[in-house]
């Protein structure tokens, strides 16, 4: 079978990879480089597990071909987590129990740190709509939500509520 | 909150240092940072990928299989039939003795001869990738002879309708009666008898991590280690042992991080089972992941039911006498090893029980179709149960013109009637439904929503506001599975251990799929040992180093797993009390530890570190004399003094209807839940919001859709519909504590209670919206389509 | 469920992409966004031999005024076309279309290029297009065509567009001085398919409009108002209940498609209520308009 080889730029790292064009991003990630922070939780783009950065926008992986990202740059969780800058996103996960059997996680804290870095004020029906792109069976989504809204207060985003 | 009880005559004083706070989980962090391990992550040398050729039809002869191409095809390992796989795995019977007259047919790991429902595995495909597996399943070929499928719960018993199972003469696997204090003749004298028809639709877990699992056969060591996404790995050991031909030394279970399982992995699956048969066969590690469409068929599907339910009632509103008649369809086998009845049987064991009444008749009729196989989800039987109970009363209140908080207060088993016994043979040791309701009343405003809701009315807004009571089995004992002849342990074991450092590091037989298992325990052994919780170390899910237990499920891992781990946590502070006496030269009540220090119990003077008892113990115990140090102490629990644990609850929705669209705004819901000691209130409120909101789903959004064909229709996320975040409410959680008295814990369990209690409140809320159209609804999910045409909009 | 082989080729132009797509026609397809078309090739719905991936082509990106209309490039995203100045200038409909459109995931890839060519009956972009007698450009290696949109929808995931076809521009012509646009719909979740949805072109000036349903039939649904500025001028004391009555009767005569939740009177219902919430919103603006 033919493989194409597609050169990118992985968490800061630049990589190259041969593949076949038929395989999605997501599994790309996780067996050419073991990013197993890149899921898989139904490969037709709705439950959102498999959300990721690539060029600085949300993507969903698993509606991606892994040789569509050639020059481009592809972020996982691995990296936000190097770079600290969703570290108070995380502590806030992590005080509010945002997070329970964590196969959501990854693709719920970039799906909310795009919301919280392009949000020109908050709300929580916002923060809802956001993030209802990311499927979560555990949580029932309000711990999350108060978790987002932590931080966006914390960050200086104006609330939208404030005055009613 | 109420404060957790003085323990009298013994060493441990319960202090409100660890116990009843809400400390955020220490094994969460790695979840955050991408450093989870789900089965999918894990990486063996030589894996192989193992995919399934499944039926596309639910019922049909397998005339054929024609391999072919397929064993030449790139990376192709091995193919498997069942007629193959017969020869080294043994069928499955899921039968229990103590479900009296339950049928079950056997049932093969892959199907042989005929597949009895979509999606039910036939060949199993090994390549060296997923990729190269799927690609030659694709060139098998399958001779599949249709036949009729049964797939209508109401006609699966007629005699014009196909047996599944000729041998099993026709397609009831199992029915139960109950008649206790004579319904008959309390129904012909009451004043009214209210009568309703529930339906419940059929749905699924949708875990977002598939089922998964690696078997890994080491032909030299014989012995077969199983990496699997499960919550009862030692019932795993067990059933792959004796289905596979191994002794149960010879299996060893892991379980890692778990993405996610709710009861839907629980059960032992011919898919994963065959997966492991194979890994021996091949002697080299074997991989399956369930993809999405897979998993809508072939995980277990519930609460597929048709109940219709009354009440004798007196003039005054007083429950006289409670009549059920459950219906539900599984699929076309008994799911091994916890069998596809315990569902309705416990439905007839609790409808209406927390209401006083004297006389109870239940009929529970289970029947097989060839839909997808059945059994146990999160709350098994529960929400059906609350959901007519509850649904049933509010429409006796709306006959009677009774106000439905005042006729549940008239009814609710009073908070001092218990122990009690109900007349469908439950045991309540305490129960707090007034306490529960009042506190719920108090804390929604009841009053100030009705007159809102008043309001609003006349500007054509329609809101409705619905309550609920609620009874949830927790902590059961050998009653549930094992007196029925299951393997599947009700007791539970922790060892806990002081290292050498004065570290704790705890054993245990519970396992941690998120909802804080691990954590809780932490808390335990933090208190009961008085060590800081950062020094204490859970390990749980591996068969050959934690104690035989009984795993997650039935709410268990507060109420017995932390009882096992509090027993296990005191004789090990009494035998570090004991060591620290030898060493000190003292009586043992003049030490205490806190803070990891051993301490003068009387001043709180520090005498020394924990770690200097552990270098002692550990390599100089040349100078404890005769003495042996023991600083690991292993302790079991279970359950005695009742069959289960009952929790019990209030919860209320408020959700304003579109009349016009026939669309269900949730507005908001309350609980007020008692489940007796909370261990960890963050947790345990968070274990309430996601259960809310599972039950949630399948009130308004999530049915397994089937034609008559016993097709599934929407297996997919785009048209199985399951909560997200911008339909679901935010959620207030209170809490009455009533301690059970079995345990010095005093834990109950609180993991489903929410799932139980959801649909009712919903129901409620919207018949309560409705009511000034003079239209119920008791057809789940209320989707548009229902409301509108019952509002007689198109 | 993993996609089944297929060789890739990411041609540098438009007619790169069209000699590909002649040399392998019905056994290929072009890849825009990928938002559709990836899913079907994962789940194997879809087994073609070669992807034409033309999600880089220069020529087809980009908005841009032209005529007093403005030209929108088949692979301007949902969120481009949502926050582009220039389609907000011409219409607010875009950024009100886009917002409807899944979540911003999808948007940051999903294309109105790949939507047309799709039509799935549930889409936002062909209801738009139709309502604003927008005209589909499309290629082949013998020349142009332009598709007036009301006639380029003709059923599920059936379009006027030719195998050898790619969908290169969609314009939209100068809209007049009274020139009004609403998009309304009914999705059971937010950012899921619409159960049914309407989008309004009116223009107030000369008293006429139209609204186009999707989501309810295979393909778009126009129903012309001639008397549209009645409802938006009258008296009617209930003018939502008026034009719901009125709408139901429309829809009457057309062949309402059911999905699993809604069966095609519930669809016809939710679709009048819609438009006869839209005629309320548009009253109360011009209200206020004529007030100010």
């Amino acid at each position: 079978m033919n493989k194409t080889t597609v050169r990118f730029t992985l968490n800061a790292r630049p990589v190259e990879v041969a593949v076949e064009p038929r395989m999605h991003l997501i599994d790309c990630l996780r067996e050419a480089f073991d990013v197993s922070s890149a899921r898989v939780g139904c490969e037709h783009g709705v439950c959102g597990a498999c959300t990721l950065r690539i060029d600085g926008k949300l993507v969903r992986g698993c509606l991606t071909l892994a040789v569509q990202v050639e020059g481009q740059v592809v972020e996982t969780l691995e990296r936000l987590n190097e770079t600290g800058e969703i570290s108070d996103l995380q502590q806030a996960f992590h005080d509010r129990n945002a997070v329970q059997c964590g196969f959501c996680t990854a693709g719920m804290l970039i799906t909310s740190q795009s919301y919280l870095v392009h949000a020109q004020g908050y709300s929580r029906s916002q923060i809802r709509e956001h993030i209802a792109a990311n499927y979560c069976r555990c949580t029932g989504y309000e711990a999350i939500v108060d978790a987002i809204e932590f931080v966006a207060k914390r960050r200086g985003i104006q609330s939208l509520e404030e005055n009613l | 909150m109420n404060a957790p009880r003085e323990q009298i005559g013994t060493e441990t004083r319960l202090k409100e240092t660890y116990i009843g706070q809400s400390f955020a989980r220490p094994n969460a962090r790695r979840l955050l940072e991408g450093q989870a391990v789900y089965v999918d992550d894990i990486r063996l040398p030589r894996l192989a990928h193992v995919v399934f050729v499944r039926s596309p039809y639910a019922n049909a002869l397998i005339k054929a299989i024609r391999i072919g191409e397929a064993q030449k095809a790139a990376g192709v390992v091995a193919i498997y039939t069942g007629a193959e796989l017969m020869t080294t795995v043994k069928p499955m019977h899921a039968t229990l003795v103590h479900f009296k007259g339950m049928k079950a047919a056997l049932q093969p790991c892959l199907a042989v001869d005929r597949a009895l429902w979509q999606g039910e595995p036939v060949v199993a495909v090994v390549a060296e990738s997923v990729h190269q597996a799927i690609d030659a399943a694709q060139l098998i070929e399958v001779d599949y002879e249709p036949q009729i499928a049964v797939t209508d719960m109401e006609t699966a018993l007629e005699p014009s309708t196909p047996i599944i199972h000729p041998e099993l003469g026709d397609n009831l696997c199992f029915s139960r009666q109950i008649d206790e204090g004579g319904f008959e003749e309390v129904s012909n004298n009451a004043a009214y008898i209210v009568e309703r028809i529930f339906r419940f639709p059929r749905h699924t877990g949708v875990c977002l991590e598939g089922r998964s699992v690696i078997g890994d056969f080491s032909r030299a060591d014989k012995r077969l280690t199983v990496y699997i996404s499960h919550q009862a790995p030692n019932m795993i050991q067990d059933c792959y042992a004796r289905l596979l031909g191994l002794k149960e030394s010879q299996v060893r279970v892991v379980c890692k991080d778990i993405g996610g399982s709710y009861g839907i992995k629980t059960h032992v699956y011919g898919d994963e089972l065959a997966t492991c048969a194979i890994a021996m066969d091949l002697g080299r590690p074997v991989k399956f992941v369930a993809d999405r469409t897979e998993s809508f068929l072939s995980d277990i599907h519930s609460r597929d039911h048709r109940v219709c339910m009354k009440m004798a009632v007196s003039e005054d509103g007083q429950i006289e006498g409670i009549w059920i008649d459950d219906l539900l369809a599984i699929g076309p086998y008994s799911v091994y090893p916890r069998t596809s009845v315990v569902e309705g049987n416990q439905i007839v064991n609790i409808a209406g029980q927390w209401y006083r009444h004297k006389a109870y008749k239940a009929k529970m009729s289970n029947v097989f179709t060839n839909m997808a196989i059945y059994s146990n989800y999160r709350a098994v039987g529960h929400p059906v149960a609350v959901g007519a109970t509850e649904g049933l009363m509010d429409a006796v209140a709306r006959q009677l013109k009774m106000d439905p908080v005042a006729i549940r207060r008239k009814n609710l088993l009073n908070d001092d009637a218990f122990p009690y016994q109900s007349p469908s043979g439950m045991k309540f040791e305490s129960m707090s439904h007034h306490r529960c309701l009042d506190r719920l009343v108090e804390i929604m405003h009841l009053n100030d929503l009705r007159r809102e809701q008043e309001t609003l009315r006349k500007r054509g807004v329609f809101r409705g506001l619905g309550i609920a009571s609620m009874i949830e089995i927790t902590n059961p004992s050998a009653q549930f599975y094992g007196v029925g002849g299951a393997r599947i342990s009700a007791q539970d074991g922790c060892t806990a251990r002081m290292d050498p450092a004065g570290g704790i590091t705890l054993l245990h037989g519970c396992g941690e799929q998120g909802q804080g298992t691990e954590t809780i325990y932490a808390q335990i052994a933090a208190q009961v040992i008085g060590v800081a919780l950062e020094d204490v170390k859970v390990i749980t899910g591996d068969t050959d180093v934690t104690p035989y237990g009984g795993g997650t499920w039935a709410s268990r891992g507060a109420g017995v797993g932390g009882e096992a781990a509090w027993q296990a946590c005191k004789a090990l502070r009494g035998n570090i009390l004991e060591l620290g006496s030898i060493i000190h030269s003292c009586e043992r009540e003049l030490l205490d530890i806190r803070e990891g220090k051993l301490v003068n119990s009387f001043t709180g003077e520090v005498i020394s570190d924990l770690s200097e008892l552990g270098r002692i113990a550990y390599f100089r115990p040349d100078l404890l004399g005769s003495y042996q140090a023991e600083l690991s102490v292993t302790k079991h629990f279970v359950p005695k003094a009742y069959p289960f644990t009952f929790t019990n609850g209030a919860i209320a929705c408020h959700l304003e209807v579109d009349i016009d669209l026939g669309s269900i705004k949730l507005l908001k819901f309350w609980v007020v839940e008692d489940c007796g000691t909370v261990i960890n209130p963050q947790l345990v409120d968070e274990q309430i919001r996601g259960a809310i909101v599972q039950g949630i789903g399948p009130t308004l959004f999530e049915q397994c859709i089937y034609g008559s064909d016993g097709q599934m229709l929407n297996p997919n996320l785009v048209d199985y519909l399951v909560p997200m975040a911008a339909e679901m409410p935010d959620m207030v959680i209170e809490h009455i504590q009533t301690p059970t008295r079995t345990t010095e814990l005093g834990a109950k369990g609180a993991g489903e209670a929410g799932t139980a209690g959801a649909p009712a409140a919903i129901m409620n809320a919207l018949n309560d919206a409705l009511a000034p159209f003079s239209v119920e609804l008791f057809d789940m999910p209320f989707t548009p389509q229902k409301i509108l045409r019952a509002l007689g909009k198109c | 469920m993993k996609a089944a082989f297929f060789e890739y080729v990411r041609p540098a132009d438009v007619e790169e992409a069209l000699g590909l797509k002649e040399g392998h026609d019905d056994r290929s397809i072009f890849l825009a966004g990928g938002q559709s078309a990836i899913p079907a090739l994962n789940m194997r719905l879809n087994q073609p031999n070669l992807v034409i991936d033309i999600g880089r082509i220069e020529a087809l990106q980009g908005i841009w005024a032209e005529d007093g209309g403005i030209r929108v490039g088949a692979l301007v995203t949902h969120r481009e076309l949502g926050e582009s100045k220039i389609a907000r200038e011409y219409s607010t409909i875009f950024r009100d279309a886009s917002k409807l459109i899944a979540h911003e995931a999808i948007r940051n890839k999903g294309t109105i290029g790949g939507s047309l060519a799709l039509a799935d009956p549930a889409a936002e972009w062909p209801a738009v297009c139709v309502a604003l007698n927008a005209r589909i450009r499309l290629r082949s290696r013998t020349g142009v065509r332009e598709l007036d949109s009301n006639a380029f929808f003709k059923g599920t995931y059936a379009t006027e567009r030719l195998e050898n076809e790619l969908l290169e521009s969609i314009y939209f012509p100068k809209q007049t001085k009274g020139f009004r646009s609403e998009i309304l719909e009914f999705a059971r979740q937010h950012g899921g398919f619409a159960a049914a949805g309407v989008v309004f072109a009116v223009d107030t000036a000369a008293g006429v409009g139209r609204s186009v349903f999707f989501a309810i039939s295979q393909a778009p649904i126009v129903i012309a108002q001639a008397a549209i500025m009645e409802f938006l001028t009258s008296n009617f004391e209930n003018t939502r209940a008026a034009g719901e009555r009125w709408y139901k009767d429309q829809l009457n005569g057309f062949k309402l498609t059911a999905d699993l939740y809604h069966d095609g009177a519930t669809k016809g219902h939710i679709a009048a209520v819609l438009a006869s919430r839209v005629l309320v919103t548009l009253k109360e603006s011009l209200r206020v308009e004529r007030h100010s």
